[in-house]
């Protein structure tokens, strides 16, 4: 199955470099959010995608879908990386009801 | 205080009643142990996905210094161009496994690592910076890929775990004293019964008694 990268040009850029099969960038605006809106949608229909990785900015900038396949993953832009740890901590919170200090 | 249950108070309801607490407890038991082994591996897959994320980060940081290296050697246009012609990766195998009942995902995939032969791009305009580059970000794809099994795996333990504790907690604390309660009433109901019964023996004895004096 396929890996798809969603992320802004440099991100994309270097993802392609390493070969991901299909790599889409996004700029700022209300219209590239609509865009991406649609390619995750499309990503998740096309049943032939298996991981979705998507930067963080962009992911806090849409709602992301609660699917169970394919596995979206959230990862750092070139800003470094901002709500990996916090969103772990808050799954952690929701399960267990206390927070955890590893 | 837990409401009751609407049934009549009869000993047929107590027995049933008295049977289904048996089976509610036996239920709570057997959930908060799935509960405690669920946790139990959670906090393991946790801590692996915390490890994971941090490396990844880490790894990305040096992935783009590397990109950057790479635009600056070689030019930004050049350098897409040169992304533009790279051959699609290795594609990845997803899998279903079980964890405790809990359908978790489980990625196949063999390292996106490639000699900078194979990735097809050309070699006269391009530069080592480019390859580095290249060759980072294909690490960064390997972490991406396990960590996304990980990260999977932990959502879904959570949010089994979210129900578990539900389920644990109604049967705890709401259906299980509603059962005992009721079984109460109809204990004391059943008892109320009994004396009225036997007082109402008495006095007919009393009145029998009373009507064969006056008879003889």
């Amino acid at each position: 199955m396929k890996v798809a990268v969603m992320g802004d040009p440099d991100t994309a850029l270097g993802f392609k470099l390493a070969g991901a099969h299909e790599v889409y960038s996004f700029g700022d605006g209300p219209l590239e959010i609509e865009r991406l809106r649609n390619k995750l949608r499309e990503l998740i229909e096309a049943g032939d995608v298996g991981i979705i990785l998507i930067t963080e900015p962009l992911a806090q900038k849409i709602e992301m879908p609660d699917v169970k396949f394919p596995i979206i993953l959230q990862v750092p832009d070139k800003s470094g990386s901002r709500f990996g740890e916090a969103q772990l901590r808050e799954i952690v919170r929701r399960a267990i009801g206390v927070e955890l200090k590893r | 205080m837990a409401e009751l249950l609407n049934v009549k108070p009869t000993r047929m309801e107590l027995l049933n009643l008295k049977r289904r607490i048996q089976l509610a407890k036996k239920g709570h038991k057997l959930l908060k142990d799935k509960q405690d082994a669920l946790i139990m591996e959670f906090f393991t897959i946790y801590d692996e996905a915390l490890n994971l994320r941090r490396e990844l980060n880490e790894k990305m940081e040096v992935a783009f210094e590397a990109l950057l290296r790479a635009q600056l050697s070689a030019g930004n246009l050049r350098l897409q161009e040169a992304a533009l012609s790279v051959k699609p990766n290795r594609e990845v195998e997803i899998r279903k496994r079980n964890i405790m009942g809990v359908p978790v995902p489980l990625i196949e995939a063999e390292s996106f690592k490639r000699a900078a032969a194979e990735r097809g791009y050309a070699f006269v305009s391009t530069s080592p910076e480019v390859d580095a580059a290249a060759d980072k970000f294909e690490e960064v794809l390997d972490l991406a890929v396990r960590l996304a099994e990980v990260e999977e795996t932990l959502k879904r333990l959570a949010k089994e775990i979210e129900t578990t504790k539900r389920r644990v907690n109604a049967l705890e604390y709401i259906i299980i004293p509603r059962m005992e309660v009721t079984v109460k009433f109809i204990k004391q109901r059943l008892d109320e019964i009994e004396r009225e019964n036997f007082f109402r023996l008495k006095r007919v004895k009393a009145l029998i008694e009373a009507r064969s004096q006056a008879g003889a």
